[in-house]
């Protein structure tokens, strides 16, 4: 007997196979926009490129845990364990993309301010939703399966995001360097152009590796049914 | 309403009779103190300076063994269980242990001053009503989310080590609006220049007051 | 008051393993429910949904009709449970325990009930000792006076005769004697075969999540009683 997330998983997407496709060209043209079509910054040089992937992964983040948010609540409302897949999946990936602008962020900033860190209310901010957002997945995985963990990680990414705006405020009102930090980079039309075809990739991609995680996560929900049933 | 007084009442009570909150949040304040001074030998100058930032560290860092406690005694005999049986709602066991929990902080905290007197000179006399407020108020909003977490983290296997990783990225706001109020107010400025911060205070402390209270059921179902 | 609840088709499953698969049946007022079964069998589960503590993943419990889930929490008011656990704080005293029972069940005027309960368990003169100083069947007491402060209709007890001394098995026996003089009901899980026959109206055996076997006392001799039950027991390993 076929449970129901060994149904859904068994199913083989042609959209999502088109959409990886999609995703394969749109990355490489993507590239190609930002190596080439996009002009190299006075200022600060080649390595300012680096922007159109540092804000992009940080847009990125904030989705990720945006979805997180709703996917909580939802899960609370409604007990269907997939919106706790989902939301799980999502806080991955948002932690991922945090990474990635928390690492971006440094090789940006050390060859054109000479400090590998610098506490900016963006930056900063960022880092603060990468440690709530692992002790979400800490919580979770010394947790295990179960209501309990589903409920505790509902309530933690209602909490987590909703103090986002507060952290941002208060970081920026303190932040000593927040003037020093570019804060809107005036952009050219053709960065404007590679800029913008970089987002959307990369909402792309955030929606492609969501999709692929949440597979696999209930690939293993269907393996611990089975184990159930064989008990 | 009479249960949350009544739960309340209950762990003033088992306070009262073990002191086992405060006499640790209160020595673990002064090791911290301590221990702080031993690291930076701080000059008169640094002394004012790092006061605001020390005071909110040791209030926060020793804040959470109280918060650890309050749902750990719960925990022996599945005490919970009482009040989870009664016919109330649940956010009212979050109010009643949040209140114990803010007086046994605050009261604790009201205790360490004195030594940062001793310590560091810090002029509580001058504005001691002003400061008392901040605190009372940044100490609000840690009591508040740090209650709500308190009871996941007690029923995590990590346990107690679970509460100050969810808690202490999520009380950046309070940490960084009292330390600039405490500042601000030691150095005489008038309230319009922190009454921004003051703001962020109390926005905090309303969000999270009321968030909880309706998440709660959630922290305690089985 | 008299009451009677209706479990309808309940389902609990924890970490994905099914622990009550399918559970109906009526308790009607003045109705005595024994159940036993093998360990691991959903009988703890079971009442912990019938206390209202834990939600059932599916069906539902009613009282007078009314689905416990849907009603406001003051449903629990007419609920007595009693657990392997005692659900008391070890440092405060037995006064100190019955009254913040007292007040979280709203009662107003508390003072002589707690004193009477307390002389009925015979811990009267140990009311203001802290419950740590009591031995395991003096807290077992304590916790039975838990349960009963409010004085439930419907009394839900998880092998009470467990952790219980000698005085302790005679007090049960004369406040559950006491509870079905009153007409009120009381559903009692029981390892013990024989007291639990002795006390019940009706016998249920669980068995893998379902109620295997139903008897009424009167139909039905305590051999059949216990050869049913080792038959369950058998069928499971």
């Amino acid at each position: 007997m076929k449970s129901k997330y060994e149904q859904v998983f068994s199913q083989d997407n042609i959209a999502t196979k088109l959409l990886g496709y999609a995703l394969l060209f749109a990355m490489f043209f993507s590239f190609l926009l930002i190596a080439w079509y996009a002009p190299t910054e006075r200022t600060m040089g080649f390595v300012q490129k680096i922007f159109y992937y540092h804000v992009p992964s940080a847009w990125n983040a904030f989705l990720a845990f945006g979805v997180v948010f709703v996917c909580s609540i939802l899960y609370l409302t409604s007990r269907d364990r997939k919106w706790d897949i989902l939301a799980a999946s999502s806080v991955e990936i948002g932690v991922i993309f945090s990474l990635i602008v928390l690492i971006t962020g440094p090789i940006w900033a050390k060859p054109v301010w000479g400090v590998w860190w610098s506490w900016e209310p963006r930056l900063t901010t960022t880092l603060i939703l990468f440690l709530i957002y692992v002790a979400y997945l800490l919580l979770r995985y010394f947790s295990g399966q179960g209501q309990r963990t589903a409920n505790f990680s509902a309530v933690l990414g209602i909490v987590g995001f909703l103090v986002v705006p507060l952290v941002y405020t208060s970081v920026n009102w303190w932040s000593p360097e927040a003037q020093v930090h570019p804060q809107r980079i005036g952009m050219g039309p053709n960065m404007q152009v590679a800029f913008f075809v970089s987002l959307f990739t990369f909402t792309l991609l955030y929606v492609y590796l969501l999709i692929r995680r949440v597979r696999v996560a209930y690939a293993d929900a269907a393996v611990e049914d089975l184990r159930q049933q064989n008990d | 309403m009479k249960s949350i007084f009544a739960i309340l009442w209950k762990d003033l009570l088992l306070e009262l009779k073990t002191k086992e909150s405060f006499l640790s949040m209160l020595t673990f304040g002064l090791l911290i103190l301590v221990l702080f001074n031993f690291a930076f030998e701080p000059t008169p100058e640094m002394k004012r300076a790092i006061t605001p930032g020390l005071l909110w560290i040791t209030f926060l860092f020793s804040g959470i063994l109280g918060l650890n406690r309050s749902f750990s005694l719960e925990k022996e005999n599945m005490a919970i269980h009482g009040m989870l049986l009664a016919p109330i709602d649940r956010s009212l066991v979050f109010f009643g242990k949040f209140g114990a929990n803010l007086i046994i902080l605050f009261v604790t905290e009201l205790c360490t001053l004195p030594f940062f007197l001793l310590f560091l000179n810090m002029p509580l006399f001058e504005h001691f009503w002003l400061i008392l407020g901040i605190i009372l108020l940044g100490t609000i909003g840690f009591v508040s989310v740090g209650t709500l977490f308190s009871a996941m983290a007690t029923s995590t296997k990590m346990r107690e080590v679970m509460l100050p990783l969810l808690l202490f990225p999520i009380s950046t706001p309070i940490l960084l609006a009292g330390v600039a109020c405490v500042r601000d107010i030691l150095a005489g400025e008038a309230f319009a220049e922190y009454r921004h911060w003051f703001s962020l205070l109390v926005a905090f402390d309303v969000i999270f007051l009321v968030v909880p209270s309706l998440v709660f059921e959630y922290a305690i179902e089985e | 008051m008299i009451v009677s609840l209706q479990a309808h088709h309940l389902e609990k499953s924890f970490q994905n393993r099914p622990v009550i698969r399918d559970i109906s049946f009526v308790l009607h007022p003045g109705e005595f429910l024994v159940i036993s079964g093998g360990n691991g069998a959903g009988k703890t589960t079971l009442l912990r949904l019938l206390a209202k503590l834990v939600k059932p993943d599916a069906g539902t419990i009613s009282i007078d009709g009314q689905d416990i889930w849907e009603e406001s929490d003051a449903v629990r008011y007419t609920l007595g449970f009693l657990s392997h656990q005692i659900y008391l704080y070890d440092d405060l005293n037995a006064v100190e325990n019955l009254r913040f029972t007292a007040r979280l069940f709203g009662m107003e005027e508390y003072h002589s009930r707690i004193t009477e309960v307390l002389q009925q368990l015979h811990l009267y003169h140990r009311q203001y000792d802290p419950v740590k100083t009591y031995s395991r069947g003096m807290q077992q007491r304590l916790a039975l006076g838990r349960a009963i402060l409010h004085d439930p209709d419907i009394l839900i007890l998880d092998e009470p005769f467990t952790g219980l001394d000698e005085a302790g098995v005679e007090i049960l026996d004369t406040l559950v004697r006491d509870h079905q003089r009153q007409n009120k009901s009381a559903i009692i899980v029981s390892h013990n075969l024989r007291a639990g026959y002795d006390l019940a109206d009706t016998l249920y055996i669980l068995g893998k999540g379902t109620i295997a076997f139903r008897g009424e006392k009167t139909q039905v001799s305590f051999e059949e009683y216990h050869s049913a039950y080792r038959g369950i027991l058998e069928s499971e390993t």
